[in-house]
């Protein structure tokens, strides 16, 4: 990733603003032919240096412990020459600025494609507002640029030393470069070597904030009855004696089934524990483990398709001294993490917030929007 | 009326003694590094000390804990050997079960201040970890242990 990257103006302000404004809490995207406004260099949606000297890198993706809170970070301080320990991470907010580079227009994070598809941009990002803190220096100093250089966080030169915090304000007002050389693979200090994650201190002391962990004044919790089996529906239910327990608000149907709202987890549960819920199971409710496992045990003895073909098993096997045969049965696997699945949503008649671990924030937005009738920017 | 005392400081809560301690931390304290994954103790998610012992937290009900010491994730100093260790061997990935996972080792290392492999394998079993992080976690245990992690 040696080539020289070009990356005109066009490009750099149609970038930054198609990250509509508003949406995003503390970010101010560029005006005018600079990257930046005030004192903070913008390098793109996903990258700001402040004043400060701290680099904040916007990341498109959800961490899931997959780590992307780190490596993608990496990829923009590798490039920025920035000191680590200065980078933090904002999550991004819902805007098409972040959409997946080749999944479509959505807002994604899946199929291990986080740092091939990130690489490009994010180190972009990084190149650029290298240049750009370079030039700020240069021109402090009045020298040309070829006798500064950046690192760690620092541009040297004639003139001495300048932080990145001191050449922010400086930098934003410069035009953005258009020939942006990436590092040889031979001058990384960061790629390729482990480097502290960015969110393991907040994960160790119990500070990392889950989606479950979110809280909000007068907030209520609401579980959900759901059927014995998928597919059910909800006969009928009795909610009398649920709505009599202390701390339950409200008892609503919902397809999925039987909706308790309390305050408090326990007070919740108390309630659903209170409800009489009548199942119509349908088809799934004739479905059994034993069932199903006579069924793959059926199907197993089809002929297979042919994937690949090597030598001649079958003959091989045929002519064996010894052949061994077994069954091997595995128990279902459920696709689920420790915590579970949850979202909060504070709904007004003008906006809908949010808050939820979630890898398809777009999918999410439209969604909400759709049942709730909102527009998508009011969600 | 529940009084107990968490993290080194006395409350009391108006609260129904039956309400399980993982809510009244979660809930009334918001203190919310201690964990909710399955609410019937198989997980280790909620794994808090009471008197120095692990205790699932989601089947503890609150009025048990009257006049005893709790303490949650949240109360280990930052230097602590185990918190230390966690870093060093980078265990965490997403980090749920990682509270839990820390509390069930502060108190096996109360017990056992130079654990085996099989001692951690008894103390750390019913907690969960759906990353996959158990030679990390059995690594930084040892090294905690190399440093006297006991809380």
């Amino acid at each position: 990733m040696n080539e020289p990257v070009n990356l005109s103006r066009r490009d750099f302000m149609k970038t930054a603003a198609l990250v509509g404004g508003g949406l995003v809490i503390g970010f101010s995207f560029p005006a005018g032919e600079g990257g930046a406004a005030g004192d903070t260099l913008v390098s793109g949606p996903f990258l700001r240096v402040g004043p400060d000297g701290m680099v904040t890198v916007v990341v498109n993706k959800s961490e899931m412990g997959q780590g992307v809170y780190t490596s993608l970070p990496m990829l923009v301080a590798e490039e920025l020459e920035c000191d680590w320990r200065s980078v933090r991470v904002e999550p991004a907010p819902v805007a098409p600025a972040y959409n997946h580079a080749t999944f479509g227009p959505q807002q994604i994070t899946g199929g291990s494609t986080s740092v091939r598809t990130e690489w490009e941009r994010l180190s972009r990002a990084g190149a650029a507002a290298r240049r750009m803190l370079v030039a700020a220096a240069a021109q402090a100093w009045k020298v040309p640029e070829a006798e500064c250089r950046a690192e760690n966080g620092v541009v040297l030169g004639p003139g001495g030393r300048l932080s990145y915090g001191e050449l922010a304000a400086r930098a934003a007002a410069l035009p953005v470069p258009k020939v942006v050389p990436l590092k040889r693979q031979s001058e990384w200090r960061l790629l390729g070597r482990r480097v502290p994650r960015l969110d393991s201190a907040d994960k160790v002391t119990g500070r990392a904030l889950f989606g479950i962990d979110v809280d909000a004044p007068g907030m209520l919790t609401v579980l959900i009855a759901r059927p014995p089996v998928f597919g059910a529906q909800v006969k009928s239910f009795d909610d009398s004696a649920a709505r009599r327990v202390p701390g339950v608000r409200g008892v609503y149907r919902v397809p999925a089934g039987v909706a308790v709202a309390a305050e408090g987890f326990h007070a919740a549960r108390k309630g659903r524990e209170a409800l009489r819920v009548e199942w119509d199971e349908g088809e799934s409710g004739k479905l059994s483990t034993q069932r199903m496992r006579g069924e793959y045990a059926q199907l197993a003895r089809r002929p297979g398709k042919v994937a690949r073909r090597e030598g001649d098993a079958a003959g091989v096997l045929a002519k064996a001294a010894k052949r061994i045969e077994a069954d091997y049965d595995v128990p279902f696997l459920a696709h689920a993490p420790m915590e579970p699945l949850n979202c909060f949503v504070d709904l007004r008649k003008d906006r809908c917030i949010i808050r939820t671990g979630t890898q398809g924030q777009t999918g999410d937005r439209d969604a909400a929007a759709r049942l709730t009738g909102l527009k998508k920017e009011q969600v | 009326m529940v009084t107990f005392v968490v993290n080194g400081r006395t409350r009391s809560l108006e609260v129904d003694p039956e309400t399980p301690l993982l809510w009244v931390l979660r809930d009334n304290l918001k203190l919310t590094g201690t964990k909710y994954g399955c609410g019937r103790s198989v997980c280790g998610a909620c794994t808090v000390l009471v008197d120095g012992k692990a205790k699932r937290s989601c089947v503890t009900p609150v009025g048990e804990v009257a006049g005893k010491q709790v303490l949650t994730v949240e109360g280990l100093p930052q230097n602590h050997p185990l918190l230390q260790a966690w870093l060093a061997e980078e265990v965490s990935q997403c980090g749920y079960c990682q509270p839990g996972q820390i509390m069930s080792a502060a108190a096996l290392l109360t017990e056992k201040p130079k654990p085996t492999d099989s001692d951690i394998d008894e103390a750390m079993r019913g907690t969960l970890c759906r990353c996959g992080t158990y030679n990390r976690i059995r690594k930084a245990i040892h090294a905690a242990a190399g440093k006297g992690g006991t809380p």
